[in-house]
C-alpha cells in the first residue's frame, strides 16, 4: 500500500505515461466501463458543463481572435447536445416559434428576461447570454464602423 | 483564479496560460523538468501557471496530451518554491492545475469527455485520493471521474477572493 503522505516533497506531480503500453488498453477499457455506467442524468450533466465552457471561452478570446459565434449558435448547440426539439423549448419558454426562429437567426437579441430563463434551464450564470451578445455587438460595430469612430477626436471638440 | 500566498495570508490572482518555449521554467532554477525541450512535443499542450500581477513568475507547469480521444495529465511540476508544508509560498497551485486538467477534459468530443487520466508516482497516490478525488484504474494510473472534476473546477478556479 502507498505510503500516506501530506504534502509532496518533490515538484514533480505525475509520471509520464507510456502509451504504447499494456495498461493503456486497461485503463481505456475501465474508463469505457466508466462512462458506460453513467447515469443519463449525468451524462446531461456533462453536456450542460462542456456548453458552458464552450461559452465561458469564447467570452475570454481575444478580440483579434474572435470569430463571431452567435447566440443563436449557442442555443442550436444546445437543442442538438441535449436532444431537444426547437419548438419545444419555444413553447417552454413562451415564445412563438417564428419569434424563436429570429432568436436562432440573430434578428431578435436576448433580453435580461430571457437570459434569466436560459440561465435557469441551462443551469448558467444568466449574465452569459447578455456578455456574449454585447461582445457580438461591440466586434460587429468595430469591423463594420471602426474607421469611422476615429474622426472623433477630443481636440476636434476643443478646437472646433 | 486565485492561489493562496502563504506569506501574506492573501489570495493572490493567478491565471493558466498556454506557455511559449521562451517563458518556460528551467532547471539551473531548480525545476526538474527541462520544459523547453517538453514543450516542443507534438499534438500536446504545455501551459504555465503565473501571477497576474506579474507574468514571469511562474508557479507550475502542466503538460496535456491526448491519445484515441482521452485526456492524459501527463506531467505536473510545481515550482521549487511551493513545494513542502512549511516553506511553500503558494498553495493551491497543483489544485489549480489539476483542476484545469478536468476543465480541458470537457472539451473533449469523445465518450471520455470530463474524465481525466494520468500516471501518479507511487508516493503521491492516496494524496491525489484524498485531494481531488482520484480513483485507482490500474496500478499507478489514476482517474477523476466528470463529477469530481466539476467540484475541482468549481474549488480552484471559480473560487471568489473574500
Amino acid at each position: 500500500m502507498a505510503k500516506k503522505i501530506k504534502e509532496p516533497q518533490d515538484g514533480v506531480l505525475t509520471t509520464s505515461m507510456d502509451i504504447k503500453s499494456k495498461e493503456i488498453k486497461e485503463l481505456q477499457l475501465i474508463i469505457k466501463n466508466k462512462v458506460d455506467s453513467l447515469e443519463d442524468k449525468q451524462k446531461l450533466s456533462i453536456e450542460l458543463l462542456a456548453l458552458q465552457i464552450k461559452m465561458e471561452d469564447y467570452l475570454d478570446l481575444n478580440e483579434e481572435n474572435t470569430e463571431i459565434i452567435t447566440i443563436g449558435d449557442f442555443l442550436r448547440l444546445y437543442l442538438e447536445r441535449l436532444k431537444i426539439k426547437q419548438n419545444k423549448l419555444a413553447q417552454y419558454i413562451g415564445l412563438k416559434p417564428s419569434n424563436f426562429s429570429k432568436l436562432l437567426s440573430g434578428s431578435r437579441k436576448v433580453n435580461f428576461e430571457l437570459s434569466f430563463i436560459l440561465g435557469r434551464i441551462f443551469n448558467l450564470d444568466p449574465k452569459i447570454w447578455m456578455l456574449i451578445q454585447v461582445k457580438n455587438e461591440y466586434l460587429s460595430l468595430k469591423k463594420e464602423k471602426g474607421k469611422y469612430f476615429r474622426n472623433y477626436k477630443l481636440e476636434d471638440l476643443i478646437n472646433g | 483564479m486565485y492561489i493562496f500566498d502563504k506569506q501574506t495570508n492573501r489570495l493572490i490572482e493567478a491565471e493558466i496560460v498556454l506557455g511559449t518555449s521562451k517563458e518556460m521554467p528551467v532547471k539551473k532554477n531548480g525545476w526538474n523538468f527541462t520544459w523547453r525541450t517538453i514543450i516542443k512535443r507534438k499534438e500536446t499542450e504545455t501551459y504555465i501557471l503565473r501571477l497576474k500581477s506579474n507574468i514571469t513568475s511562474i508557479q507550475g507547469v502542466l503538460h496535456l496530451k491526448k491519445l484515441e480521444g482521452m485526456l492524459i495529465m501527463d506531467l505536473v511540476e510545481i515550482a521549487p518554491h511551493n513545494i513542502g508544508q512549511k516553506n511553500k509560498r503558494y498553495d493551491y497551485v497543483a489544485g489549480c492545475l489539476i483542476a484545469f486538467a478536468c476543465r480541458e477534459s470537457f472539451k473533449l468530443e469523445s465518450s471520455y469527455k470530463g474524465f481525466v487520466t494520468f500516471e501518479s508516482k507511487t508516493c503521491l497516490i492516496n494524496w491525489y485520493k484524498e485531494n481531488y478525488f482520484a480513483q485507482i484504474a490500474t496500478g499507478q494510473k489514476i482517474f477523476i471521474e466528470p463529477i469530481d472534476g466539476e467540484k475541482l473546477i468549481n474549488t480552484f478556479l471559480k473560487r471568489n477572493k473574500k
